[in-house]
């Protein structure tokens, strides 16, 4: 019938599946085999090996440890949520309490793909941003949950914590990665709405350079209030920021306001 | 003719999904977008964008724009359009605390909705969306079950009077749906616990990519939705939604299960779509857009 829509040219503009045709009501053939294709993909995503030890060497930083959770496999560590948010006995005990600003901590997640393409460069980009701040060493956790970040920033003595985490892999992008913010996490207390979330960080969505920007610009805000969440909303500190004027200058090293 | 309404799901950007929707015939349920941020003034600037489209085509639906409630409070104080106040519920106070809400501001929301006077008919302002696994996800489950925590989050929804409300089955992840057979035994669980509370009630039909579930569980759990009177489930280009990252089902199903069960889109939806010549008169979407109304839509899509 018809396997190619009217407005097929629209399909150029946006990521999504627009003007696929039709054959009947169904998918053209092509289009439903090109679905599984993405579908395996994803999946691949999802269950390959992390290897921490790669993205160590790639982010080339003095100090960096490599963490492990609770969790004994994938399986174990996707059917099981809590296992990804509490260090293992041995790794807990190889960290020492200090008194940092922040602890950058980079974790698997739910794609590996993820943070072997982007993570080391985005921890680059964030540390570099942000050089005034006291940093605790990065930790680089295998098989870890966002929350798994409130355990390490806790066990280091530092009032943030920056979690850079795969996102769950979806058909047209297996490689994003989400930014979580969180001020004095709390392991088991903090809840996920006193974070702030930057996600679908990578190439062809949000660039590493934006995100790292809106990043230090709410690690600063994070900082002067003493608090994220939903409390500290992007708008307003868009608002507070060119409000005060100086504001910016003092946003430790952001060249301009980051945003979308 | 029973209804079957679809939410004509989209993404924030320069996204071309609300044309293909509409001329797969999906929408009559809302026009609603999952922004990519809460910032309150993307926000305005969706709402401003999707009423203006309502508007200008006379289409017979409703917007919203699926940010937290306190972002729908602060457009709506700086004078938003604002159809539909949209909130994620659980049925724990500590899993709403968990979600940033509790039950005043709810109230606060609807009551701002209402005071806009936008509807034409009835006091339906809210969209609430719900799953099975959220209040446990917080550990906010005190030990109960969560079919039991999932059916609490519809007592919560039903005190507001929404106008949409749907379990978004699948989103979680396998920890508390492990796959294809638990996320349509949870579906039709979520379906007959929102009737039984006399819900206006929908279901995403959905997985991830870290549950062991593919589109033809999906096509199992649709068609058995369908067959148990859902209200309306969602409409996706192509079934991806490649902002969340996860599945659900496309405008293709919805034509699928309508001309499988014999199911139409809400009546006024309906004859809009016959008038703007993207339905024929036996309720089949055409399968050429020529010398109709709806070209005109292309056209004007094609310069914004």
């Amino acid at each position: 019938m018809s396997d190619r829509d009217e407005w097929h040219a629209f399909a150029a503009f946006t990521p999504a599946r627009v003007a696929l045709g039709r054959a009947g009501n169904g998918l053209p053939t092509s289009r439903m085999l090109e679905f599984q294709l993405a579908h395996a993909r994803a999946r691949d995503a999802v269950q390959r090996p992390f290897d921490a030890k790669r993205i160590a060497s790639a982010l080339d930083r003095p100090g960096t440890l490599l963490l492990q959770t609770q969790a004994t496999d994938r399986q174990n560590y996707l059917m099981n949520p809590d296992v990804g948010r509490s260090l293992s006995e041995t790794s807990r005990a190889s960290l020492e309490r200090g008194s940092y600003d922040a602890a950058l901590v980079i974790a698997d997640g739910l794609s590996s793909t993820a943070i072997d393409a982007h993570g080391a460069a985005l921890a680059h980009l964030i540390l570099s941003n942000l050089p005034t701040l006291n940093w605790a060493p990065v930790t680089i956790a295998s098989r870890g949950r966002v929350a798994i970040g409130d355990d390490i920033a806790q066990a280091l003595g530092a009032q943030l914590g920056i979690v850079l985490i795969g996102e769950r892999p979806g058909l047209s992008a297996a490689d994003a990665v989400g930014i979580y913010l969180t001020f004095a996490p709390r392991p088991s207390v903090t809840t996920n709405s006193e974070r702030n979330c930057i996600s679908n960080v990578r190439p062809g969505g949000l660039a590493l350079a934006d995100a790292a920007l809106r990043l230090a610009w709410l690690v600063t805000a994070a900082r002067k209030r003493r608090l994220t969440g939903i409390e500290l909303k992007e708008d307003a500190l868009e608002v507070q920021a060119i409000a005060e004027g100086r504001a910016l200058a003092r946003c430790e090293s952001t060249p301009r306001l980051g945003g979308r | 003719m029973l209804p079957l309404e679809v939410r004509l799901e989209l993404n924030e950007g320069r996204d071309f999904s609300i044309v293909d929707g509409l001329l797969y015939g999906s929408g009559d349920a809302v026009i609603g977008i999952n922004p990519a941020t809460d910032n309150v003034a993307v926000v305005a600037n969706l709402l401003s964008m999707i009423d203006e489209i309502r508007r200008r085509w006379e289409i017979p639906t409703q917007s919203c724009v699926l940010s937290h409630v306190t972002t729908a409070l602060r457009a709506m104080a700086e004078g938003a359009p604002v159809d539909l106040v949209f909130q994620s519920v659980a049925g724990s106070e500590a899993a709403n605390k968990s979600f940033g809400i509790d039950l005043a501001v709810l109230k606060e929301a609807r009551d701002a909705a209402l005071s806009l006077k936008r509807g034409t008919l009835g006091d339906n302002v809210m969209y609430f969306e719900t799953g099975q696994g959220a209040a446990l996800s917080a550990n906010a489950h005190h030990g109960v079950d969560q079919q039991t925590m999932e059916t609490r989050a519809y007592a919560v929804a039903r005190h507001f009077t929404p106008l949409l409300v749907n379990s978004v089955v699948g989103f979680i992840g396998p920890e508390y749906l492990f796959n294809g057979k638990e996320i349509i035994r949870a579906g039709l669980e979520d379906h007959f616990c929102g009737k039984l509370l006399g819900l206006p009630m929908g279901v995403d039909v959905c997985y991830t990519n870290h549950a062991d579930a593919d589109q033809d569980d999906m096509d199992n759990l649709l068609t058995l939705l369908a067959v148990a009177g859902c209200t309306y489930v969602m409409g996706v280009p192509g079934a991806d939604d490649v902002m969340l990252s996860y599945q659900s089902t496309s405008f293709h199903d919805a034509l699928y299960v309508r001309a499988a069960l014999d199911l139409r889109p809400a009546p006024e939806f309906e004859a809009w779509l016959m008038r703007m010549g993207i339905m024929d008169q036996s309720a089949r979407v055409r399968p050429r857009l020529a010398g109709s109304e709806a070209l005109r839509l292309l056209d004007f899509a094609g310069r914004t």
